[in-house]
């Protein structure tokens, strides 16, 4: 299950409030009038945690026993079992750059197996939407969701929001402006630069931390999508067992 | 002067608060520009064709630069016992700078990783000693539909999987075996579900890519 709008917010609500109840802290908990989703990074919800960061601060400066790690842990959120485990590497996304995943549109299944090592857990949950050559009204909808990064999308916030005055990238996007190092080279530059992948090698700087040429594959006949499709139609070349390796 | 002896992270996207799906408790996601696969479907594919926008695809941050830009959540991953998932691109293409980030955030805080493992031996055995949680996109164990979807083979792919298995334990790894329209089938996904429980993998997802159609 992933978490959205305002169950995102209440979670993350319930966790400032145990943190504050663990720490004796005085914490008055009040509703939040924003309607639509939210990514849990609103003004209220960022005030709240700064407060309690500071009276957090204040409790350690008197010497006062301090507790906050695994305090919600009983609210955290496990990834194995019957969570859904889609991450923004597999999941679908109309935005890839939001890198967000979609809740499955089917009807999920669990199914859990025990192996004789008695921890075996298999789960089958449903279905992933990824970027196809058009997008559906429903996927234009989360598409609108997905835009969330702290902005009025739909409703309205307690207090204004303002939008970061640094550089740096907003929350959920991708890197909007490059940086170079202060000495990079014009290679270096170009290297950043977008520029059609070479056919069959994937776009990455040369200065990447494998040796390429030393890990380059065995075998170099990378197939394209259109050998792919060609090859599609032939269901032996599918169907065949692979080559065995030297 | 730059300090080129510190390793950085070409950091392509990241994104605050993720819950239940890329680590347990609350996590940030850190995207990774650069992959060695070029999935048919991949979810960001800008993270290795690059953006469509003309903006420069990724900016480099030292492990400290990451930490300031991530802390802000300090206390939901303390609290959650949440952390750092890096993903990407290929995020165990950069496990130098792993190793110097995981120096440089508080101990309490957990580093998963989402990869693909087409990675050189190296980078999985650094990677075993300073991330909790791997969740290893294995896409199909049969190496014809793997150089189908992907444009490379699966041997190294296996390998590394065995290898991290004997480093970390089967209770540190997730495998996802997606069902990818066009590529593999039920039979497939049953396959490799066997031949992954015969390596000695415990914890899987299974789910399926859905693709969208053109209407009409």
């Amino acid at each position: 299950m992933k978490y959205y709008g305002k169950e995102k917010c209440r979670i993350l609500k319930e966790i400032r409030a145990e943190i504050a109840r663990q720490n004796d802290i005085e914490w008055v908990v009040s509703e939040c009038k924003h309607q639509g989703n939210c990514k849990g990074t609103c003004p209220k919800c960022e005030q709240e945690v700064r407060k309690l960061e500071k009276a957090l601060e204040r409790r350690e400066a008197l010497g006062k026993r301090v507790a906050v790690v695994g305090v919600s842990a009983s609210i955290a959120l496990s990834v194995t079992g019957c969570v859904n485990p889609f991450s923004q590497t597999t999941a679908g996304t109309p935005l890839p750059e939001t890198g967000d995943s979609l809740p499955p549109n089917t009807e999920s299944e669990s199914l859990h197996e025990t192996s004789a090592q008695g921890e075996e857990v298999v789960t089958e949950m449903g279905e992933l939407i990824v970027p196809g050559e058009e997008t559906t009204e429903e996927i234009t909808e989360f598409e609108t969701m997905e835009n969330l990064m702290g902005e009025l999308v739909d409703g309205e916030f307690l207090e204004e929001t303002t939008e970061p005055e640094t550089e740096e990238p907003l929350m959920g996007d991708p890197v909007v402006e490059g940086e170079y190092p202060e000495e990079s080279t014009d290679d270096e530059r170009e290297t950043a630069l977008i520029r059609p992948p070479l056919a069959g090698m994937p776009v990455f700087e040369e200065d990447t931390d494998w040796d390429e040429d030393e890990y380059e594959d065995e075998d170099d006949s990378l197939m394209d999508f259109d050998e792919y499709e060609t090859a599609k139609m032939d269901p032996i070349i599918l169907g065949q067992a692979p080559d065995a390796e030297e | 002067m730059t300090d080129r002896t510190v390793p950085t992270f070409p950091l392509a996207f990241w994104d605050r608060l993720r819950m239940a799906t890329d680590g347990a408790g609350v996590t940030a996601l850190v995207g990774a520009f650069g992959c060695p696969l070029q999935c048919k479907f991949c979810i960001n594919p800008q993270t290795w064709k690059g953006r469509t926008d003309g903006k420069p695809p990724f900016i480099r941050v030292t492990p400290e630069e990451l930490y300031d830009r991530v802390k802000i959540d300090n206390l939901y991953y303390l609290a959650t016992g949440g952390g750092v998932t890096f993903g990407g691109g290929e995020p165990l293409l950069h496990t130098d700078f792993l190793t110097a980030f995981r120096a440089v955030i508080p101990k309490e805080w957990h580093i998963y990783a989402e990869t693909c493992l087409h990675i050189p031996e190296e980078g999985v055995r650094a990677a075993a000693e300073v991330v909790d949680h791997f969740f290893v996109d294995i896409k199909d164990m049969n190496p014809t539909v793997y150089k189908a979807y992907t444009g490379r083979n699966n041997t190294s792919v296996k390998e590394n999987l065995a290898l991290l298995l004997s480093l970390v334990g089967a209770e540190r790894i997730t495998v996802r075996v997606p069902r990818i329209p066009d590529f593999n089938t039920a039979a497939d996904v049953e396959a490799s579900v066997d031949e992954l429980k015969g390596m000695g993998v415990t914890i899987l997802d299974v789910f399926s890519y859905k693709i969208p159609r053109p209407r009409g």
